[in-house]
Parts: C-alpha cells; structure tokens; sequence
C-alpha cells in the first residue's frame, strides 16, 4: 500500500439537482474508514460549482468536496467521468474510493478500476478496517454466500456500496467543508456517442424508495394481473415492482424490476405476489422491515425469509386482502 | 463480421441455496452433486446476441470460455446453438484468478482471435456477481464499451445500443470493433438445434495454454487485485407466520387483520 | 461387446427435447388437455417449434435433410418428449416412424414426390391407417381367417385405384399431411395376402376427415375417423406390392412398438419424478415423507421398473435395425411391458401423493389417463401377448 494515499473519496450521484440517496449512504460509510485508517474523507461531485450540492455534502459529512465544473459532465457519461474519477484519483490520491452500486456505480466503477490499474469489490454490504487493512463484505452466488474480500497492490482500493445496506449519514446542517475545484483534464475524445436519453414517466410512484411495494412474479401469469397489483400498490401508498421473470415476460419494467442486478428496496412492508423467492430475488427485497410472501407452493424458498405468508392460490387471496385493507384503513 | 462472446461455466444458478456449504481451510464453496453445471445466465444472452447477429448479417460466431477443462461443456452447448467455432482457455496455470486477472487472460485471447467486430459478455457472472470483467476486457484491449445492453443493432458499421440507465434507456453510437456487457431485457437465448448438433460433431474445440497467448503466468497473477478471504453461508433466522383460513378468500382477510395487529399495515 | 453409454451427440439431443419439454410443452400442455373440444387440445404451435429444433425431422436421413437418427435414439427421445406430454410423443414418434418406413420401402419416385413434404413443411407429420371400428386385434395377433381383414376396398381403376371405406382412431387422422392407407385389394385372401398399402396425400378428392375422436388422455394427439368415398389416386401411389401390405406391417412393427413402449415409458418417468419431487419435501409422521419405509420401497420397486423397461425397449429398438439379432416377441412385448409399468406408475404416484393426488392441479390425473391410453393403443395388452405367444409357438388361427 503506497504510503502517500489517504483518506477516503467517495463519488456522490446526483439526480436532477439534487444528492440521490446512495450518497448519503457512501458518506456514512466513508465517514467510519476515512476515521479508521485516519485521513479525510472527500467527496467528488461533477458538473457544476459550489451551491446547494457541495452544502449538502459538507452537511452530510464531506470534510473536502472536489467539483469538476464542466457543465456537459452534469449527467453521468462513461468515458468523460471515467477520465474525471481517474485523473482525480491521481491529483488527490484517496486510500479508498467509494461509489454506489448503482446503474452509474456499476459502469463506471470497473472503467476506473482498471484505468488506475486498483482492485475493485462490487456491491459491498459492508467494508470495514480490519487490522489497518480494508475488508469487504460481498453476497456472491446470487446472494446464497458471502464472501470477504481483500486489496491487493499499490494505490486506491475500490468498492462500489449496495444500495440500502448501510444508514444514511445524519445531516448536520451548519458543517462546513473545503470546496475544491478541480481541473479536467484534457481527455481522449469520446469514442462512444451518446444520442439521446429516453425517460419515460414513471406510472405512478417509483419503488426506490416506497415505503410499500407490492411485488408480482411469474405466478402472476398476465401483464393485466400487474393491474390488481398496482390497485393494492395505490390503496396502501405504495408502488408495483416484480421479479426478473416478469420483466423478461414484458409484465413490468426494468425500473421495477427488484433483485441482485435489479433495485434494491427496503420498505416498510413488502408484499410478494406469486414470487417463489430465489436468492437474486431476496437480495433485492430481504431488507424490508415486514415481508408477506402468498404463493401456492407451500415449499417455495421464499417462505424462509417472509415474516408473513398465505399459501394459496393469489387470485383469490389477494382480492380478499386488498377488501379488508380497504375496510382497516378508512 | 466477426463476433467474440465471452461465456463461463457456472453451478446452475437456479439451484436453491441449501445445496450450497462452505467448507474447508482455507474455505470453499461445496455445491451438492445435484448442482448441475450451465452457462451463466447473462453470458446465456450474450451468446444470443451474437447468434443473432449471424442470422442477420452473416456473422462468423466463436465462443470463448476461461475454465477448468470441464467447462468445454458450455462451448459445446454453444456450437450447438449455432456457434462457428469455441475455444478453451486453460485456467489451471493460473491459480487464483479475479476479474483483473480473468479480464487479462480474455484479452490475450480475443486478441489471438482478430481480426474481430465486436466482444460480447454477460454483464456480470452468475456465481461471482462481480460485473467487472467486461469492462476490464475492453480496457486491456482499448476498445470502446457500452455496458447494461438491452437492445442492439448494426447500422452503417456502427453499433447502435440502448443501454440501462436510471428510469429509462440511453442511446449511443460505438464505432466497431467494441465490447459490450448485455443484461437479460435483451434476448431470449434459443435452443439448441439438432443442424448444429450434428454439424458440431465434426468441430473441435482447442484448449490454449500460456504459450498459446504469449502471456506468462506471472503476468497473469501479478494482475490480481482482489483476494477472497472467507466464506460463510448468510445465516436467515426468521420464522414465517402462516396465516390460514378457511379457503384462500378467508386467509387473505385474515392476513389483512394479522398485518392491522402488528402494526405492519 | 456391449456398452451402455450414450454418445455425444444422442446426449445433445436428449438435452435439445428434454429443454423443449421444459420451455414449450411443460407451460401448456395441462391447459391443452383440459379443452374439451378434442381438436382444440392440438396446437400447431408446438408442432412447428418441433419443426424449428429440427426434432421433426429427426429420423430422415441425412440425404433427405434430417439426422438419421437410430431407432434407440427415436426411442429416447420419444421417451423425453413424453414425459412433458404423451400426445406430443405420440405425433412425433408416429412421423418418425412412419418416416422410416417410407425411407426403405418406397420407390425411388415416391421418394421425391413425398419426402421434400416431411422435410419442408413446418406442419408436415404423417399418419398410417390401418385400424377400422371391424378390424383391430384382427391384424395385430394377426387372425389369418378369410374374414379377418380390412372391409375397406382398393379396386384397379384403369392404372390407377379407387378406395372405398373407413378408418377411425387414426393417430394423427385429423392433421397428417400424408397417409399410408391398408386396404382389402383381394375379397376372398387372408389378412397376410389380401391387403395392400397406398400413399394417400391430404386433400386427395374422395378421402375426407370424419369425426375427431374425445379421448380419456393422450388429448394433445388428435385421433380421428378418415373417409373414402370413389376415392381415386394414381398406380404410383402403391407402397410396395399388391397384396405385399401385411409385409410392409411386419417391417413396421418392430420399432413402431418400441416407440410406442418409449412414450408410454416418459409418462411412467414424469409420474416417478413428481413423487421424487413431492415426497422430498412432504412432511408427515415428523419426517419427510421420502424417509418413510413404505414410500421408499415404493419408490425403488417403481424405478426398477421404469430401468427394466428402458433397457427392454431399447435392445428391441437396436434389433428392430439388426434383424439377425432379433426376437420376434419384441415386436409385440415392449409397449405391452412398457404400458404396464406406467399404469402402476401413476398409480403409485397417486398412492403417494395422498389427497393432492386426486386434485386436477397436481397434473397426476392427467398421467394416470394418458398411461391408461396405451393399454390400448398399438395394440391391446392381450392381442399383443397372442402374437407374442405364437412367436414362440404358433397355432393356426389363436382361440379361446
């Protein structure tokens, strides 16, 4: 480990102006190791100046926040924010450099691991110092494991932090941090073009962060079975989400997609519809503080993880649930 | 054209976790007989991809694995989908592998494989869940890459990709050759087909070694960045409240009045 | 020098039908069965995927465009497709086998007139029609007596023919798009002398499709009623000999039994998979159910069974290709063995599987009526046994 790097950088993600939740996150955990290994912790937000961003990140526990002006890197492009990380990385010399696993994390994180030539663990659920030096905590097999890991060579070590699986750091408003400018290097040109961006309008709310999901798998058979969902979803001020099976039959989309490579959420309450429960799927929705599982299969996995479950046939469990619901809630 | 895709043999990863343990010093990951080994299920859509590209353009197709001399199953599996030709790169010279050392090893690979159009990787392994390797591949290569593919086209020599993005797609360009890491929204991989099957009877798959790729082995393991420390199995100690009824109308509104009592609704 | 491993390729094809089964026909064949209506229980859909894997076309030989596969490999995977559904066995193996048949006994003319159908066609599957409401266990034992035979009639026409008469529960009567039709082309001659066989194409004017039979199982394979009325087709249209029909019988039925026994046998192993399945995670008495002694030795005494039977069929299969090996009872023995075993496989599945046993949902009905199907089915349990038994020791026209 050479000796001149220090501290801990975290990379913040920010969405529509504002720090999306992930950073919050990389912030409390960077907080614990830049403390551990004894360094500062820094912050690395593109795109604009200081303002209400770089404040956030002071409050949130930056004590250095390094900006990269550059107005075309306000949203995420691979190559440019690679060159970005990586030169920052260079200037600033972080002990270990933080990102989310997050749709950005997950391209952008390997791009610079091997730019600067640094080990990179992916969706970590826990990194922590261990006799002075970094451990990484890891579901692999689909989630049915979990592996420590350990850096080796010289220079930053990388981790890209799993959605949800630490507390977001507390906010102290009046914290005050160094804002850094830092230059961007002139960088290769861009060999992949970006065209366009298509968004569509979420239908309804999205499931990041409901405090209800209520989920649907391949027992659900139909794209209009979704609908009963999305009603019980409405009723309890929630959102519809599904397991991969169903967004590879069309039934919803990837943005509700929840599991291993598709959104972690941790809600209140979780209802899973017709979801047998394999790993990749459980590592998406584990966290949820109540979780009711109705499947017909009696020995379906997911049992062993619900806190609730009905074994029956939905069809006919879930409109008599949502009736009741309806009755306790109004 | 000429299309590289980048498969691994793993334990089927539909196997439910109680066939799983970890045992040993140091620790390792024991699957039970009944375990069967397949194709990873990204890299399952990556081989589609490239599959399709053949039907639409007259691609040449070659398969690539990095594994231990059991995993020339998957390359015959991948001839039999319709793959050209499959190569075997030993891994037992190398020891320890991980992503870097893994995306060395491919490298020189595909590059003994050139004159290519385009690589193609799952976008992570199913028994790692690294999603490393393809960016890794790309980097050593210096090849553009576009990673989280749902769709994708050829037009005008480029390759035109929709990639996942936060609430929706990004469309981007990349001049060919690249390397793309595809995620499940893309395909649906085909069966097998009993023209390949027979056509692959009369395919050999080699096996490269270190001398193959011009790569010392210690190129290779001076590559490793990650190590694996310990194994454990998650340990879930939860118990689940069955709630029944008389028929399912009548649990479904007992799960209602159970959830009102806990506080959970 | 014998040795029972299967080769490369027969392991890729095994695995070709056995994703087949668990991606097309596994996710619909239970609703198929239950339509009421017969005819909606048949889905071109699955047929033309079958054409697209290549396993139609699996037995042509490769100078025709298929793979020539061996009648141990048919066997196998009319077994594999069976045990996702029988019915669709049952289309295949009938077009297989059926296919074969055409392959070595036709002329060199038919050949390129009928085999580009079987080969192009993504709908091309065959049937064979021998079986009429008068005449059935007649030509299987065979009864050699002046009026055993087929009422239906061939008359010289010119060079040509014309047919008049009936044919019911024909395996693929509805949806062939060619048949071999046995007809009387002599009134007053045994069954062996006096029938003969013809190539009738769909569409041919004259032969009309009756009734489509509603069956106890085997529901996604239409069975139906074929009509000949003045049915005229050209002197090229003759397989093989006048009179030569019964010949072309005997070179039919050896492997024509032995996949018959094959597809019987899938649904015996889909009855025995289920109870693996079930009585690893069905728990009474405290324990698993699979660690109670009575369901073990179940379970042992059926997949005993089910091995004995696979390994039976499939040395009568290779024989049926090396006929210096052959004993004449395995053209008859295997499915009657083969239906047995599956019968009392479902049988015990349904023993085992208690009360769900009985329950639609579980799938363990449907197995124990499509089982139940080839008690009958190329030929009943007995009429079987009586041309075995005179294999062994003839007697001039069986009785009593």
């Amino acid at each position: 480990m050479g000796t001149d790097h220090t501290g801990v950088l975290i990379v913040a993600e920010v969405s529509e102006g504002r720090l999306t939740s992930i950073t919050a996150e990389l912030l409390a955990v960077g907080r614990t190791l830049a403390d551990d290994l004894g360094g500062p912790l820094g912050a690395l937000v593109m795109g604009g100046g200081p303002g209400e961003v770089t404040s956030e990140l002071a409050a949130l526990g930056a004590d250095c926040v390094y900006t990269i002006g550059d107005p075309t890197l306000a949203e995420y492009r691979p190559e440019a924010y690679t060159d970005a990380v990586a030169a920052t990385i260079a200037a600033t010399r972080p002990s270990v450099v933080l990102l989310g696993h997050t749709l950005i994390g997950r391209d952008l994180a390997p791009r610079v691991a091997f730019r600067v030539d640094a080990g990179l663990a992916t969706d970590c659920i826990a990194l922590a110092v261990d006799g002075g030096a970094l451990r990484g905590t890891k579901p692999v097999y689909g989630g049915k494991i979990l592996a420590t890991v350990a850096w080796e060579g010289e220079g930053a070590r990388l981790a890209t932090l799993r959605p949800k699986a630490a507390e977001p750091a507390s906010r102290q408003p009046d914290r005050q941090a160094t804002i850094v400018a830092l230059e961007m290097p002139a960088g290769k040109p861009e060999r992949a073009r970006i065209l366009s961006r298509r968004r569509a309008a979420a239908e309804g709310p999205v499931i990041d962060n409901a405090p209800v999901v209520v989920s649907g798998g391949r027992g659900l058979g139909t794209k209009e079975n979704f609908d009963r969902l999305q009603e019980l979803a409405a009723l309890l001020g929630g959102a519809v989400g599904g397991s991969r099976a169903a967004t590879d039959a069309g039934w919803i989309t990837s943005a509700q997609q929840v599991g291993l490579t598709g959104k972690v959420v941790k809600p209140r309450l979780y209802i899973a519809v017709g979801i047998s429960g394999a790993m990749q799927h459980m590592a998406g929705c584990q966290g949820a503080r109540t979780l009711v599982a109705i499947n017909t299969d009696p020995k379906a996995p997911i049992f062993q993880y619900a806190h609730y479950g009905v074994v029956g046939d939905w069809a006919k469990v879930l409109p008599a649930f949502t009736a009741k619901c309806r009755e306790l809630l109004t | 054209m000429h299309v590289i895709a980048c498969i691994r043999q793993v334990p089927d990863y539909e196997a439910p976790a109680g066939l799983f343990t970890v045992e040993g010093s140091p620790p390792a990951i024991v699957a039970s007989r009944e375990v069967k080994p397949v194709i990873g299920l990204f890299d399952q859509h990556a081989l589609e991809a490239a599959l399709r590209l053949k039907d639409a353009h007259g691609a040449t197709v070659t398969a690539v694995t990095l594994g231990p001399p059991g995993a020339v199953d998957v390359l015959k599996r991948a001839l039999h989908m319709g793959a050209d030709a499959a190569v075997l790169i030993d891994e037992q010279p190398y020891g320890q592998l991980d992503a870097a050392a893994t995306a060395t090893v491919l490298a020189a690979a595909i590059t003994k494989l050139a004159p290519f159009d385009m690589v193609l990787c799952g976008r992570q392994a199913s028994d790692w869940d690294g999603g490393v390797v393809g960016a890794g591949v790309a980097e050593r290569l210096d090849l553009p890459l576009a990673s989280l593919v749902k769709a994708l086209e050829i037009q005008n020599g480029d390759t035109r990709v929709e990639r996942l993005i936060d609430g929706g797609v990004e469309d981007a360009a990349l001049p060919n050759p690249c390397v793309l890491t595809v995620t499940n929204e893309l395909n649906t991989p085909r069966l097998t087909n009993v023209k390949h099957i027979l056509a692959a009877a009369k395919k050999k798959i080699p096996t490269w070694g270190p001398a193959d790729l011009t790569l010392p082995v210690e190129a290779v393991t001076r590559a490793v960045r990650i190590r694996i420390v310990g194994l454990a199995k998650p340990i879930v100690d939860r118990r689940c409240e069955m709630v029944a009824g008389e028929g399912p109308e009548d649990a479904g509104t007992n799960l209602a009045l159970a959830l009102r009592a806990s506080k959970s609704l | 020098m014998v040795e029972f491993v299967l080769t490369e390729e027969q392991i890729a094809l095994r695995d070709l039908a056995r994703d087949f089964v668990a991606r097309e026909i596994a996710p619909v064949a239970a609703a198929l069965d239950a339509h009421p209506d017969p005819a909606d229980c048949f889905s071109w859909e699955l047929i033309e995927k079958l054409s697209e894997s290549g396993l139609r076309t699996v037995a042509l030989d490769p100078v025709h465009g298929g793979a020539g596969a061996d009648a141990v490999t048919l066997s196998m995977l009319a077994e594999e497709l069976a045990v996702g559904d029988i019915g669709i066995s049952v289309v295949m193996a009938q077009t297989w086998k059926i296919a074969q048949t055409i392959q070595r006994g036709g002329t060199p003319e038919q050949l390129e007139r009928f085999l580009p159908i079987l080969r192009d066609d993504p709908r091309g599957i065959l049937a064979i029609g021998i079986t009429e409401p008068d005449m059935g266990s007649d030509y299987i034992i065979p009864f050699t007596s002046p009026e055993a035979g087929p009422r239906m009639t061939a008359v010289r026409d010119g060079e040509g023919w014309v047919l008049n008469g009936m044919k019911h529960f024909i395996s693929n009567g509805s949806r062939a798009a060619l048949y071999i039709i046995f007809a009387r082309t002599t009134e007053a001659t045994p069954m062996l002398k006096g029938m003969t066989a013809f190539f009738v194409p769909r569409g041919t004017p004259g032969f009309s499709v009756g009734r489509v039979h509603n069956k106890m199982g085997e529901r996604l394979a239409n069975n139906a009623e074929l009509i000949f009325e003045n049915c005229r087709i050209p002197a090229t249209n003759l397989f093989g000999e006048v009179n030569g029909g019964f010949d072309i019988l005997q070179r039919f039925f050896p492997a024509s039994n032995a996949y018959a026994a094959a597809s019987v046998l899938g649904v015996g192993r889909a009855a025995y998979e289920k109870c693996l399945d079930f009585a690893k995670s069905r728990v009474q008495g405290g324990r698993k159910i699979i660690e109670h002694q009575s369901m073990r030795l179940l379970l042992a005494d059926t997949k005993m069974r089910l091995d004995s039977t696979r390994d039976y069929i499939w040395h009568a299969a290779w024989a049926s290709e090396h006929p210096e090996h052959f004993d004449a009872t395995w053209a008859a023995m295997p499915k009657v063995l083969a239906a047995e075993t599956a019968v009392r496989a479902t049988q015990v599945a349904i023993n085992m599987h208690g009360g769900y046993g009985l329950m639609r949902v579980m799938g363990l009905e449907k197995l124990y009526r499509d089982a139940a199907m080839f008690l009958i089915s190329d030929g009943t349990q007995q009429a079987l046994g009586l041309k075995a038994a005179n294999a062994i020791f003839p007697v001039q026209n069986p009785a009593g």
